[in-house]
């Protein structure tokens, strides 16, 4: 009798231990090596913003690397700061720099206008120890700030090392953009945006102030790129949109510059594709119907055209399945009109209207007919599945519970004030700091930039905005739970 | 359907259907907290309905006036239980608006010296829980009592604790009712009554 139990005992054992034991050989984790981006110097008419700007998405994209960590870029813009004005940082300078914040790696690089419309990013990492250029990457686009930050945003990716052939592309573009991207639940950057990402299902999240969340599934292959183009809905939107179906191949751009209370509607499309009016002609579903229990929009794959849409044939060259599950917080469908395209090349063109097709959902209170029944059940059973299969979405929506962390707009009049956030919390029982903020500055580091400060990201809560402008304090209270966002000071006229 | 099916009927939908209602829609449960309650549930509901089926001749051989005991001592139970979750939910579950839209904060049963200052005003008057979030934003809230996440879980545990009071004491009783032979208010017992 003891013998099976010391049998059965023993095999448990070493059937947790020997995984253990193994990964611990074999998987070893990479160190990732420390990196630095130096804000790239800019030649001609291009303001030094761009150059901050495509910095900062060099910045971003190397967050996602698997080879480096990029520090702190508060850091590296105070390492920059002691550089001499208008001196442009070489080698041996960005080695030197590099030594100074203690990292291995050091990217560098300038922007410039090679001819009329036309600009050339050039970014090298630098290693520090050897003082020598590692790897190079050059790329030409229009001047379009857009643009640049594209062509950045590849460098980046030329820079990292990343093979194409191992790794696929997702291209997301929203609108309005500068939308928050999650990929799998780990913040990415903001829309529009180029990412590597490896072969899989993956679950991208867009999240933007005043707008519904939006959640695509996609499935990424090896060597392709896939295209998420995305409108987003207002939170104002109530029932004054309608979509209506496309009716073969049909895609609709977006109007140029919707408000924010009357998103764009669908309609078929005519050639050349016409801005949609927000009176769209019966047969129609009503947008409202598209808010309610799950439901599935199926993305058209389509081949390399940007304006006509097929759906996928034997003959069409191997497309992702991508499927757009849709699901939001508070059991509300997100406003999603979304398009997934696999194509050979990259691209960034932004001023074609990004393609938009949707597959129309049953109005509700409506009789269901046994198609649409069978939809609802297929939605019933993919929530179900979900919750027991410990996808990403099932973990996403847990995090739904709490609203999503807005952005603040911090303005001066002149700007370059430095700006320091605390939060009422943080004041009290130190209310006599207020009178001299920068006491409480000193003991707690909560300075965010200079002004002006736009779409920053922060926590929910309500801050103290302490203004410091050479040495003049001025102080602002953002009451964010009450829907504040912006804040604007004038130094000529007040402070303490 | 004779009583007797219509009560076994309801056993089955009283130990199957709520977990997995509450592990879509998370009905009256805590924030964040629908797939551990709706799971919870759905075990507790299985496992006994198969105690139930296992212990069916003890069941059925358990005198009539017994069963009826046992079947309003735990309805009154599944009230108890549901009066005890709904006021300290209401206690820990403080609703607040945010941008037009409604969401829930999830405080623990017992505040920490950081919670109950926040709730408290510059005369340390406590203005309450609603106050405090619009004051200092749902995100400090939420740190402080993650920073005491001890007191939230045996909150959760808490909660835990008294749904499922709630739920299994009823489903047992349509159970006790359903698998015992001769119900007590049986059709064919009914005629035999008026004979």
């Amino acid at each position: 009798m003891r013998r099976p139990i010391l049998a059965g005992v023993s095999i448990f054992v070493i059937s947790q231990i020997l995984p253990i034991v193994v990964y611990g050989q074999t998987a070893q984790i990479p160190q990732k090596s420390l990196l630095a981006i130096i804000d790239f110097n800019v030649e001609g008419n291009l303001s030094i913003t761009t150059g901050k700007a495509a910095g900062e998405k060099i910045f971003e994209t190397f967050l996602n690397s698997e080879n480096y960590k990029p520090i702190e870029r508060k850091k590296a813009e105070d390492a920059n700061k002691r550089l001499p004005e208008n001196k442009t940082c070489d080698q041996k300078c960005a080695a030197k720099l590099g030594k100074e914040m203690e990292v291995d790696y050091v990217v560098t690089g300038e922007i410039s206008q090679i001819e009329a419309g036309k600009c050339e990013i050039k970014a090298d990492l630098i290693d520090v120890a050897k003082i020598e250029i590692v790897r190079s990457a050059s790329k030409v686009r229009s001047c379009e700030v857009e643009d640049i930050l594209a062509a950045a945003q590849e460098a980046a990716f030329d820079l990292d090392g990343i093979n194409d052939k191992e790794v696929g592309t997702l291209s997301i573009k929203s609108f309005p953009a500068y939308a928050s991207v999650f990929i799998d639940n780990q913040y990415k950057g903001n829309t529009p945006i180029i990412m590597k990402l490896k072969p899989g299902n993956h679950l991208v999240l867009l999240e933007k102030e005043n707008y519904k969340m939006a959640t695509i599934k996609i499935e990424i292959m090896a060597g392709k790129t896939n295209k998420i183009n995305l409108f987003l809905e207002s939170f104002n939107d109530k029932t004054t949109q309608q979509i209506e179906p496309p009716s073969s191949n049909s895609i609709a751009p977006p109007p140029p510059n919707p408000p924010q209370s009357a998103p764009p509607s669908l309609s078929p499309p005519p050639p050349p594709p016409p801005p949609p009016s927000p009176t769209v002609a019966p047969p129609s579903t009503p947008y409202s119907a598209m808010q309610g229990p799950p439901t599935h929009l199926t993305t058209a794959v389509s081949p390399p055209s940007p304006t006509v849409r097929r759906p996928p044939t034997p003959s069409t060259p191997p497309a992702p399945s991508a499927t757009a599950a849709l699901s939001a917080p508070k059991a509300k469908l997100p406003p999603l009109i979304m398009s997934a395209s696999p194509e050979p090349e990259p691209e960034f063109n932004t001023e074609s209207p990004p393609p938009t097709a949707v597959e129309p959902s049953p109005p509700m209170g409506a009789a269901a007919s046994p198609a649409e029944s069978r939809t609802i059940f297929s939605s019933i059973v993919d929530s179900i599945s979900r919750i027991f299969t410990n996808e990403p979405e099932a973990d996403l929506k847990r995090t739904l519970d709490n609203p999503p962390n807005p952005r603040i707009d911090i303005t001066s009049t002149p700007l370059g004030a430095k700006v320091y956030l605390v939060s009422v919390w943080d004041i009290k029982g130190n209310a006599h700091l207020l009178n001299d903020p920068l006491d409480f500055i000193s003991l707690k580091e909560y300075r965010i930039n200079n002004t002006p400060i736009k779409n920053e990201p922060v926590p929910l809560k309500n801050y103290w905005v302490i203004f410091d402008y050479n040495g003049k304090i001025e102080r602002r209270l953002l009451k964010i739970m009450e829907g504040q966002r912006k804040v604007d000071w004038n130094v000529n006229e007040d402070g303490i | 359907m004779s009583m007797k099916t219509a009560f076994k009927t309801m056993t089955m939908l009283f130990h199957l259907i709520p977990g997995i209602a509450i592990l879509l829609e998370g009905i009256k449960t805590p924030p964040g907290n629908k797939i551990l309650f709706g799971g919870v549930t759905e075990a507790f509901g299985v496992l006994s309905l198969f105690l139930l089926y296992i212990c069916t001749n003890k069941i059925k051989n358990i005198n009539d006036r017994k069963i009826i005991k046992w079947a309003i001592g735990l309805a009154i139970c599944t009230f108890v239980f549901l009066a005890a979750y709904l006021c300290v939910f209401d206690y820990c579950v403080v609703p607040y608006d945010y941008e037009g839209k409604q969401y829930s904060a999830y405080f623990p049963i017992y505040l920490d010296a950081n919670l109950r200052k926040m709730m408290e005003d510059d005369n340390g008057r406590d203005m309450g829980k609603l106050w405090a979030i619009n004051k200092y934003g749902i995100t400090e809230i939420n740190d402080q009592i993650k920073a005491k996440s001890i007191y939230l879980t045996i909150t959760t545990i808490l909660l835990l604790s008294l749904y499922q009071g709630t739920l299994l004491p009823i489903a047992i009783a349509f159970g006790i009712i359903g698998f015992h032979e001769k119900m007590p208010i049986d059709d064919q017992g009914m005629k035999d009554n008026s004979l």
